[in-house]
C-alpha cells in the first residue's frame, strides 16, 4: 500500500472536516443581551431513515466479512471492506447507526423503567454480538466505521509492551463502567457525546471533539486503533463473546510451524507466543497461586466498591443538574460572577427555584453513591479476573491469535508462508 | 495437549456459549420490555446522537421533527 497516497487521501477527508467545524466558530455571537437564545445545533437524522434497511446492510457486511476471514482469507479484501464501512456508515449514515452507541440504549431499556429500545437498536447491538460468538470479532474486522476508519490510518504501527497494553486497556472498562453509570444515573449517553469520531463523520462539532477526533487518527498513524483497545466499551463485550467463539481466524490455513515469521506482525499484541520452556512449571505451583487469587477476589471487589462509593461526588458531576447546582452555589456565595454562564442565567430565569435544583442535585449524588459502588465493584472485579487470568502460565504449542483482543483484521495472513493443504477431490 | 484436556476444554467452552446466548436473548428480552413512550429525554435534548429519535414522542422531538418539516 503506498503511504503516501493514504496521506493524501485521509487530508483530504480531514482538512474541509475540520475547516467546517472551524468555520462554525469563526465568528461568535455578539456579546450583548437580547431575548434571543441560541438554539442548539441540531443536526437531522439522514435523508433515508430506514432502519430496516440498515440492519440488513450491517447483516450483508457481517456476512461478508466472515466469508472474506475465513474463506477467501484477503487481507485486500477485508481492506476494501474497511473503506465501504467509513464511506457507508460513517460519512453517508453519519456514524448514527452505531453499535458501539446502542449499548447505551439498551443500558436504558435496563435500567429505565419507562425506556423501551426498538428491534432495529437492538438488532443492531446484537448482531454483531452473535457473530463475535461464532466466528470471533469480524465486526471490528471491518464492519464498525470507528474500527475501520483506524485500520485504515494504521500505516505505520509500533508494537507497544505487552504490560503497557494491559495497562491502557483498562481503559475501556472504566469507560464502559462511566457509560453504564451515566445512563443509570440519567446523565446521558456519554459514548455518543465524546465520540471522537462524530465530528469528522457530520463535518462539524465543537472544536474539542473535532480535536479528540483528529488527535486519535493521529495517535493512530503509530499505535494502531488507540480507541479500540484503550477506549471502546463495546469492545469489551465483543471481546468477552469473542473468547468463547466456535471458530476463530488462524494465522496459517494448515497446522502452524513454528516458523516465527508471524510474530512481530500484530500490531496489537494479539498473537499469543509458544509457551518457553523456562516458564513451564509444577501444575501444583500454578494452582496454589491461582487459590491465592480466587481468595483475594472478594477482598479487591470489595475494595472497589469502597473507593467508588467514595467517588460519588466527582463521579456525580458527570450530571448536568449537578453541575449546574454546584455553579449557582459558587455564584450564590460570590466565588462566581452571578449569571456566570448561559445554564445559569437560564436556570435562574425558570420556575424552578434554586432550592428545588440543590435538592435535585442532592438526590441524584445519592443515586451516584450506590452507582458508584457498582462502578467501582465491577472494575474491582475486572482487576481480579484480569490477575487470575495473568496467574495461569497458558500451556501453548503454536503461535495463535487470542480470541478476546484479536480483530480479525489480517494483517498476520501475509507473513505466513504455510499453504492450505490440498483438499483431495 | 493431550485430547481428554481438550475435549473438557471445548464442553466448558459450550457451555459458556450457550449460556453468552441465553444471556443475549435475555437482555434483548428486558430491553424491549418498556416499549412505552419515554416521559422525559434521558440524552438532554442531544437528538441527532440519540437512538431513541425515531420512537421518541416527546415535545423536544417534535420541535426538531417541525424544523425538519418547516
Ligand atoms: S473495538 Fe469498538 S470501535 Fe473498535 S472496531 Fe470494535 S466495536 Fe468498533
Ligand atoms: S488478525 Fe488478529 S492476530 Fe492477526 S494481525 Fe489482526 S489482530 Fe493481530
Ligand atoms: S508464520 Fe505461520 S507457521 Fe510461522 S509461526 Fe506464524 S502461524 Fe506459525
Amino acid at each position: 500500500m503506498n503511504a503516501n497516497r493514504v496521506i493524501t487521501a485521509l487530508g483530504t477527508l480531514l482538512v474541509p472536516a475540520a475547516m467546517s467545524g472551524a468555520a462554525e466558530m469563526r465568528f461568535p455571537p455578539p456579546d450583548f443581551y437580547s431575548a434571543y437564545t441560541l438554539p442548539d445545533l441540531y443536526m437531522p437524522p439522514p435523508p433515508t431513515s430506514n432502519g430496516m434497511w440498515d440492519a440488513v446492510i450491517l447483516f450483508v457486511a457481517l456476512s461478508i466479512t466472515t466469508w472474506m476471514v475465513f474463506q477467501a482469507r484477503s487481507r485486500r479484501g477485508l481492506f476494501l471492506m474497511s473503506i465501504f464501512s467509513v464511506a457507508w456508515f460513517g460519512f453517508y449514515r453519519t456514524g448514527c447507526i452505531c453499535p458501539v452507541g446502542s449499548t447505551q440504549n439498551v443500558m436504558a431499556g435496563l435500567f429505565l423503567p419507562d425506556v423501551g429500545v426498538s428491534v432495529v437498536v437492538l438488532s443492531f447491538f446484537v448482531m454483531p454480538l452473535l457473530f463475535s460468538l461464532f466466528y470471533g470479532r469480524v465486526f471490528c474486522a471491518s464492519v464498525c466505521p470507528l474500527g475501520a476508519m483506524q485500520e485504515l490510518v494504521a500505516i505505520a504501527p509500533i508494537r507497544i509492551s505487552p504490560a503497557l497494553e494491559r495497562v491502557l486497556s483498562m481503559g475501556k472498562y472504566i469507560y464502559l463502567g462511566l457509560a453504564a453509570l451515566g445512563v443509570a444515573t440519567g446523565a446521558g449517553f456519554l459514548v455518543c457525546r465524546y465520540d471522537p469520531f462524530v465530528g469528522i463523520w457530520r463535518m462539524g462539532h465543537s472544536y474539542g471533539m473535532l480535536l479528540a477526533g483528529g488527535v486519535i487518527l493521529l495517535l493512530g498513524v503509530f499505535v494502531a486503533r488507540p480507541y479500540c483497545r484503550f477506549m471502546c466499551p463495546y469492545g469489551v463485550l465483543l471481546g468477552w463473546m469473542s473468547r468463547f467463539s466456535k471458530y476463530h481466524l488462524d494465522i496459517p490455513p494448515s497446522p502452524c510451524v513454528s516458523c516465527r515469521l508471524c510474530e512481530d506482525s500484530c500490531p496489537y499484541n494479539a498473537i499469543d507466543m509458544p509457551t518457553p520452556q523456562h516458564l513451564k512449571e509444577d501444575p501444583e505451583v500454578g494452582k496454589k497461586r491461582l487459590r491465592g487469587f480466587v481468595f483475594a477476589s472478594p477482598v479487591i471487589i470489595a475494595i472497589g466498591a469502597i473507593v467508588g462509593y467514595m467517588m460519588y461526588e466527582p463521579l456525580s458531576r458527570m450530571h448536568p443538574t449537578v453541575t449546574l447546582s454546584e455553579q449557582i452555589a459558587a455564584e450564590d456565595v460570590g466565588l462566581l460572577e452571578v449569571n456566570s454562564s448561559l445554564e445559569t442565567e437560564t436556570a435562574r430565569g425558570l420556575d424552578r427555584t434554586t432550592e428545588q435544583l440543590h435538592s435535585e442535585a442532592m438526590a441524584i449524588r445519592e443515586n451516584f453513591k450506590t452507582g458508584g459502588a457498582w462502578l467501582g465493584g465491577f472494575l474491582g472485579l475486572i482487576v481480579a479476573l484480569k490477575l487470575i487470568g495473568l496467574s495461569k502460565v497458558p500451556k501453548l504449542d503454536v503461535y495463535t491469535p487470542h480470541k478476546e483482543t484479536c480483530f480479525s483484521c489480517g494483517r498476520c495472513y501475509p507473513y505466513c508462508p504455510v499453504e492450505a493443504e490440498p483438499t483431495i477431490a | 495437549m493431550s485430547l481428554q484436556r481438550l475435549d473438557r476444554q471445548e464442553f466448558l467452552q459450550s457451555l459458556t456459549r450457550g449460556g453468552l446466548m441465553a444471556g443475549l436473548a435475555g437482555v434483548t428480552l428486558a430491553a424491549i420490555h418498556g416499549t412505552r413512550e419515554v416521559s422525559e429525554c434521558f440524552n438532554h435534548n442531544y437528538c441527532d446522537s440519540c437512538w431513541a429519535f425515531d420512537g421518541c414522542g416527546l415535545p423536544e422531538k417534535k420541535e426538531t421533527s417541525d424544523e425538519r418539516l418547516g
